[in-house]
């Protein structure tokens, strides 16, 4: 429930954190194994969301010594500087994932649902809807994050259970993984998608109890790779690794061909995608959610700037993009090659500091007894 | 402003159902794909339609034996229908003689029928071919796979047994394939 006091819950947390995540891993994850066999993919996957494990563990271990703001927090151990090119590096990551989301849910839906709409209206409905959620704070993101984490993943669940059982054509056998660079690489892709989750230290002195942080984000990270894990593996089930390959969406397409009980609905893969499209609002209003706090501190102001305002720059930047395969590739590169090594690294650096800031503590402390 | 703005977004949703109203569209229940020219084939149908045809209904279609057996033909329709994510995987497919070919032309409710054909034959779900299967068999390059054959018997759409189609199995099975579908063999 909404709290008094402005601070959100660590289930709120991690609902609104799973739903940031899950549209993008269902979509984005099973493309990668593109070039790999499945098998090794799943190796990739592996690896992938362990690294994303060990990097939320480290973030719940910043997220306990934040006291008051994250960007004050950043500026005493690191300076100034380095605070506002962290913030400078966060609000382009937030920036690119958003773009990367607006026309991800703009091909899904003229592909599957809606394919004599406009994109640019589809789009546009979505930046709406995200600056109306935001328009209410954290506390009004957490509470729609609750009820649609329910709302929408369980039904996508059970679609998931139908199709996996009901579509299988038997290809899911035991075999061998190979291990190579390219299954490397792939992990590291994979850990992309959930490499900018150092953004959730903005809302640290936000949540109630700020020390279970890292394990809500475990938690997340787990639940979102198990859902892109369970999905990869019954379409491989259901169409073998080759016939994987061949399809661009193989989730959706996994469930155009499930055979679930129940023939007055046999477009199963409309509801499902319907479905996954509706966590994109929760989603694209963490972005601007973000941006806001993001681009008010850079700008010095001491609130956050409007809403409207980093809906219209990303809606711009949609556009600029033109079609979701340039917004891919802009996010890959500048977003995934660029940003989120150097948030990583950041957060490390915190991190060693953090450690070295808590045993010279320490060491005080035993002194002056 | 909340109130703006949500009065905003439900107008342009509102409008999110397209130009075209239910009256002016055509759902057939069935495709028939004689050439491997489908693609081609459905222009000229909608050139010559005063409805758009809207495929979102279709549950069946009907592979021309010629074409069926033609690798080349099999694979350009099948790609047709990859590419075109409104006909579903789950879609029923039949090989069928000329004669339920022009049945299934002139009945749009053609589909409904050869549905309930495939739902309660004695065999159950063994008996019915999906989309999904046909293609799996041209991706994983399966040997063979038998589709359902269908016969015109006095007027009539009957099972006729089944028709095995086949081609080279692949050598490999770890073999990255392009996202745009290979045709033929």
């Amino acid at each position: 429930m909404v709290a008094d006091n402005g601070k959100i819950s660590t289930r709120q947390l991690g609902r609104m954190v799973v739903l940031d995540w899950i549209g993008k891993a269902a979509l984005l994850l099973p493309g990668l194994a593109s070039g790999v066999s499945g098998r090794s993919f799943i190796l990739s996957l592996v690896l992938g969301v362990g690294l994303s494990l060990a990097y939320g563990r480290l973030v719940g271990y910043l997220a306990s010594g934040v006291r008051g703001d994250f960007p004050s927090y950043v500026e005493e151990r690191l300076g100034r500087l380095c605070a506002r090119l962290l913030m400078f590096l966060y609000f382009g990551y937030a920036f690119l994932n958003t773009v990367l989301l607006l026309r991800l849910f703009e091909e899904i839906a003229l592909t599957f649902i809606l394919p004599e709409a406009s994109g640019e209206l589809l789009m546009g409905v979505l930046v709406l809807g995200a600056v109306y959620i935001v328009s209410g704070g954290l506390e009004v993101r957490a509470r729609v994050s609750e009820v649609l984490c329910f709302t929408a993943l369980a039904p996508m669940a059970l679609l998931l259970l139908g199709a996996a059982f009901t579509g299988g054509s038997g290809y899911l056998v035991p075999g061998q993984a190979e291990l190579s660079p390219e299954m490397a690489g792939n992990g590291l892709r994979v850990f992309m998608v959930f490499g900018g989750m150092g953004i959730f230290l903005f809302v640290a002195p936000r949540l109630e109890e700020r020390k279970e942080m890292g394990r809500t984000l475990m938690r997340a990270v787990a639940v979102t790779g198990l859902a892109a894990a369970a999905l990869l593996l019954a379409a491989i089930n259901a169409f073998g690794e080759a016939g994987m390959r061949a399809f661009p969406w193989p989730v959706i397409t996994l469930m155009s061909s499930a055979e679930i009980p129940g023939g007055f609905l046999q477009r199963w893969d409309v509801i499902f995608t319907a479905l996954l499209l509706g966590t994109f609002f929760a989603a694209v209003s963490a972005g601007l959610f973000y941006m806001r706090r993001l681009a008010g501190g850079l700008l010095g102001k001491d609130r956050p700037a409007a809403g409207p305002l980093m809906a219209l720059f990303v809606y711009a930047g949609a556009l600029w993009c033109a079609s979701y395969e340039t917004a891919a590739r802009v996010y890959t590169v500048l977003g995934g090659y660029l940003c989120v090594p150097l948030l990583v690294g950041f957060t490390l650096l915190l991190a060693v500091v953090e450690c070295a800031g808590r045993k010279n503590g320490k060491a005080g402390e035993r002194r002056r007894i | 402003m909340k109130k703006i703005i949500a009065a905003l977004a439900l107008a342009l949703a509102l409008t999110g159902c397209g130009r075209r109203e239910l009256e002016d569209r055509s759902f057939p229940t069935v495709l028939v794909a004689r050439t491997g020219d489908l693609g081609a084939r459905e222009e000229e149908r909608q050139a010559a339609s005063s409805k758009y045809i809207d495929y979102g209904q279709v549950k069946a279609v009907l592979l021309g034996r010629e074409a069926a057996e033609d690798p080349a033909s099999l694979g350009e329709i099948l790609a047709y229908l990859e590419e075109h994510p409104v006909f579903a995987g789950n879609m029923l497919v039949f090989v069928a003689d000329e004669g339920v070919c022009g049945l299934a032309e002139r009945d749009e409710k053609f589909g409904l029928l050869l549905e309930d054909l495939a739902k309660n034959q004695p065999g159950g779900p063994e008996e019915r071919l999906a989309l999904k299967d046909l293609l799996n068999y041209l991706h994983n390059g399966e040997p063979s796979i038998r589709v359902p054959l269908l016969c015109e018997k006095e007027g009539e759409a009957r099972p006729g047994g089944k028709i095995e189609l086949s081609q080279e199995a692949a050598e490999a099975v770890h073999v990255p394939v392009p996202r745009k579908a290979k045709t033929g063999q």
